[in-house]
């Protein structure tokens, strides 16, 4: 039997007529591919965006949350400042307050009027009264300052409270001013500063 | 000749030397607190004791009853009697000056002198701790509370003095110095007429701690003090000089009618708020804002970034910045 005979007898044999189990594997995967790609590809473009979209969110916050706790940071500094044992401390606080943070904020101003009926420093003091005086509006500072210039007894702070309350117009000081203008104890200095608070009052 | 001058002159300066006599407290953590109106040199250091030094003679022979008198005084007695009288400690001696052809008969009310005898007691020392001090002519009481040392001035009399009194101290770095020539208790307005008038301002120089000074009348002098510094008063005046250093904390003086006059090399890294009648300078500032009230100058002023903030308020005073 020569060869091609042979070949013939098992033709059925050779020809492998059955689609090898992998080649049916590698022809779904790519049919996969063929049908799946676009779908997989527009779902990449929406997770772009949506992640943009998130990315910015985020920054958004962060950069939000940062100002908001820069902003309470401060805060928290000034009214820390604000009631430490050293008066250079206390007037760093002051300042900081009327030089940079300038916000009409309940806490702090509380805690300046604190300052102003009890601080020892007069330099504290003074720096506090020309804080609270960038809020002329404010009802309860006005009231405050009238109240202290009953009460205080440092010539200096005197004058500066006389001062402010003339440069507000504060119509009801004019009962403090002649309490001092009346006390034999005050300092020349102070009645004389009175005496023209009154008179500019008045006009 | 003129070597024998200068050999002189070296014995009498050494001389003066072993004369100026110390006291020493060890005291370096804390406040030291200082309720006087004498004549004050303060210097810091960085040791750890404070230094008292009297640079006046000491008081030797008169006490005068209720009174305080201390080394030369000159009294204009006022009222009816036109007399002058002067009381000289370091000589012992009591001159009456009859003003106008008047009778020469002198009414002391108030006043008793005890002439004791100075030689007998020489060599000794009088007893008693609170004598210690005054032996080393020292007239101001000593007291420590906790974590103050405070000097006080024996306020027994209300009267103005004029005193020669003159002390340096040194104090350690670390301290925090708490100055008030009126005394520490409130400043009960009018009532406190007694104080001591120096023509010379009080001074405080290469301090590194904490400052805060109050005064109604008696001028200050700050030589390379670098903050934090708190200064008020009513009518004293306020020299600042920075030599070897640059102000490195808050400074805040508040006059009302004072000068305020600092002296700072232009490389301070300062930002400055004055409010003054007038403000002058021959800095180079870099001018940030700057209005008139009233009359009234307010500047704010800057060099380099600003980082040392001085708010200067002299009120009806002027505010002198120069360069150095």
């Amino acid at each position: 039997m020569n060869l091609k005979e042979f070949i013939q007898e098992n033709k059925h044999q050779f020809d492998d007529e059955k689609v090898s189990l992998d080649f049916d594997a590698k022809f779904e995967r790519k049919l996969k591919a063929e049908f799946h790609q676009p779908k997989k590809k527009s779902k990449l473009i929406y997770l772009k965006i949506v992640s943009i979209a998130a990315c910015l969110a985020i920054v958004f916050t962060v950069v939000f949350w940062q100002n908001n706790t820069s902003f309470t940071h401060q805060k928290n500094e000034i009214l820390a400042n604000l009631e430490n044992e050293s008066a250079g401390k206390r007037l760093e606080g002051v300042y900081n307050f009327s030089d940079d943070f300038k916000k009409e904020d309940e806490k702090i101003i509380s805690s300046l009027l604190n300052l102003l009926h009890k601080d020892e420093n007069t330099n504290v003091k003074i720096a506090t009264i020309e804080a609270l005086l960038k809020f002329p509006k404010n009802e309860k500072i006005r009231l405050n300052l009238i109240d202290a210039l009953a009460t205080e007894k440092d010539p200096l702070v005197q004058i500066k409270l006389i001062k402010s309350l003339s440069f507000l117009r504060e119509n009801r000081a004019k009962k403090p001013l002649k309490e001092i203008i009346n006390n034999s104890q005050t300092f020349p200095i102070v009645k004389s500063n009175a005496t023209l608070a009154m008179a500019e009052i008045k006009q | 000749m003129k070597k024998i001058q200068f050999i002189i002159g070296l014995f009498i300066i050494a001389s003066l030397a072993i004369n100026a006599q110390e006291k020493k407290i060890k005291f370096s953590k804390g406040t030291l607190k200082i309720c006087s109106s004498k004549n004050f040199t303060i210097e810091g250091h960085d040791g750890d004791e404070v230094i008292i030094e009297s640079l006046h003679p000491k008081r030797n022979n008169i006490i005068g009853r209720g009174y305080n008198l201390s080394g030369n005084a000159v009294y204009n007695s006022s009222g009816k009697s036109n007399k002058e009288w002067k009381v000289d400690a370091k000589l012992n001696n009591i001159q009456f000056f009859p003003n106008k052809k008047s009778d020469t008969t002198i009414h002391l009310n108030n006043f008793r002198f005890f002439t004791n005898d100075s030689k007998r007691k020489k060599g000794l020392k009088k007893l008693g701790k609170n004598n210690e001090d005054k032996e080393l002519g020292i007239y101001f009481t000593i007291e420590q509370k906790g974590d103050e040392l405070i000097f006080k001035d024996n306020t027994d009399g209300q009267l103005v003095m004029i005193s020669n009194e003159k002390y340096n101290i040194k104090i350690p770095n670390s301290l925090k110095l708490k100055w008030s020539t009126e005394g520490c208790e409130e400043k009960n307005t009018n009532d406190n007429k007694y104080f001591f008038l120096n023509s010379k301002p009080s001074s405080l120089s290469n301090f590194e701690g904490e400052v805060e000074i109050s005064t109604s009348l008696n001028n200050m002098e700050l030589t390379d003090v670098t903050g934090p510094v708190s200064i008020n008063t009513i009518g004293g005046n306020v020299t600042v000089n920075f030599d070897k250093k640059i102000p490195k904390k808050l400074y805040s003086i508040y006059t009302n009618n004072g000068f305020i006059d600092i002296t700072l090399p232009e490389n301070s890294d300062i930002i400055v708020d004055a409010d003054a009648n007038s403000v002058f300078s021959d800095i180079d500032f870099n001018v940030l804002e700057e209005s008139t009230k009233n009359d009234m100058q307010q500047m704010k002023l800057k060099l380099k970034k600003g980082n040392v903030k001085m708010k200067l308020n002299a009120g009806l005073g002027n505010v002198y910045l120069r360069k150095k």
